[in-house]
């Protein structure tokens, strides 16, 4: 079996670097995207009605950002931990035929309610306008040390 | 050549409706919108499959979503991703006349009267008290809680809609608290 290697709460250091990658959003992605999330507003299947919002192609979903910067988290700690908040605001859209870039730092570790916890930093930048197209903070919990 | 979206947007005005009908009126309607709320529950529990389609979108290798074993060995069932939790009430599209399952409230930030012809979403925060499982049925309880004045973008003017969520699963256990904006706007033309 696969060995996996996650970070501990006890390893991680506020300014750990957790994630640094790139995506294409090629057209099929975007379509994967209404087919894995259902969503049929016309702005992520219909380039025509994208292009009437002022976006340049059909683009990426709410769901999508929640999905990615969920992985960022749990690709560095594990399937152990929790999410237990995630915000996150969308700037700039993505459209179809672009990239992305994704960055997460670990911004604060603290204990709250007893809970080891520790706040995250991602964003998502669209490399071709070398713009922020969402920023997120993500709060999660550590499994108990006993466990 | 000239876009005119106005006429693109009309001429889809059936498709965007997929979430929900836009309700049109004036700022002054839309206050009056808030406190508003609405009712969805999944026409069907969690599926593994939906589950799997999702991480293959995002390329999540999440062990908890790949080995079964090792989820059921730790929760009992395979996790839901969290990222997920909207997805599931998705209106259908075309269901027989007769079939009656599920309850899929139109997204009530759609139904707020504005004058904008077209929506954006811009901002969402969950907070999350549980994990919830393939094979969990949610419901949601939705309300309408802020609508700002018009504000000018680079989409084009309009209004940011705020909704909360609460997620309950068959239990009546609450999952998940939601808040989302979303941005109610006139598409801007071209010459604009």
């Amino acid at each position: 079996m696969t060995e996996f290697k996650y970070k501990t709460w006890d390893e991680v250091e506020e300014g750990d670097v957790i994630a640094e990658f790139e995506m294409d959003i090629t057209f099929r992605k975007v379509i994967q995207n209404v087919v894995a999330t259902r969503d049929f507003f016309p702005g992520h299947h219909n380039p025509e009605y994208a292009r009437a919002q002022g976006v340049e192609n059909i683009y990426l979903n709410t769901f999508f950002y929640a999905g990615l910067i969920d992985r960022v988290v749990t690709d560095a700690f594990g399937p152990d931990v929790f999410i237990k908040r995630r915000k996150f605001r969308m700037l700039v859209p993505v459209p179809a035929e672009s990239k992305i870039a994704v960055f997460g730092r670990v911004r604060r570790k603290f204990i709250i309610n007893g809970k080891r916890t520790v706040l995250v930093d991602v964003s998502i930048l669209r490399r071709d306008r070398h713009a922020q197209a969402c920023v997120a903070e993500v709060l999660v919990e550590f499994p108990d040390a006993s466990t | 050549m000239k876009l005119d979206k106005k006429k693109i947007l009309e001429k889809y005005r059936e498709e965007a409706s997929f979430h929900g009908k836009l309700d049109y009126g004036t700022y002054e309607d839309a206050l009056k919108f808030v406190g508003r709320t609405a009712k969805s529950e999944m026409e069907d529990p969690i599926d593994l499959f939906r589950v799997k389609q999702f991480c293959e979108l995002v390329e999540d290798a999440n062990l908890a979503y790949w080995d079964e074993e090792f989820a059921k060995r730790k929760w009992g069932a395979v996790p839901c991703p969290p990222a997920m939790l909207r997805v599931f009430v998705m209106r259908p599209i075309w269901r027989p006349k007769y079939y009656k399952k599920g309850r899929y409230s139109e997204w009530i930030a759609f139904k707020v009267p504005l004058p904008g012809d077209t929506v954006i979403n811009v901002e969402n925060e969950v907070t999350y008290h549980a994990r919830f499982f393939v094979g969990d049925k949610l419901t949601a309880e939705e309300k309408v809680v802020d609508v700002s004045e018009e504000k000018d973008t680079a989409l084009g003017k309009g209004h940011f809609i705020t909704t909360v969520a609460y997620w309950r699963n068959q239990r009546g256990e609450l999952v998940a608290e939601e808040r989302n904006v979303i941005f109610r706007f006139k598409s801007r033309d071209e010459d604009d």
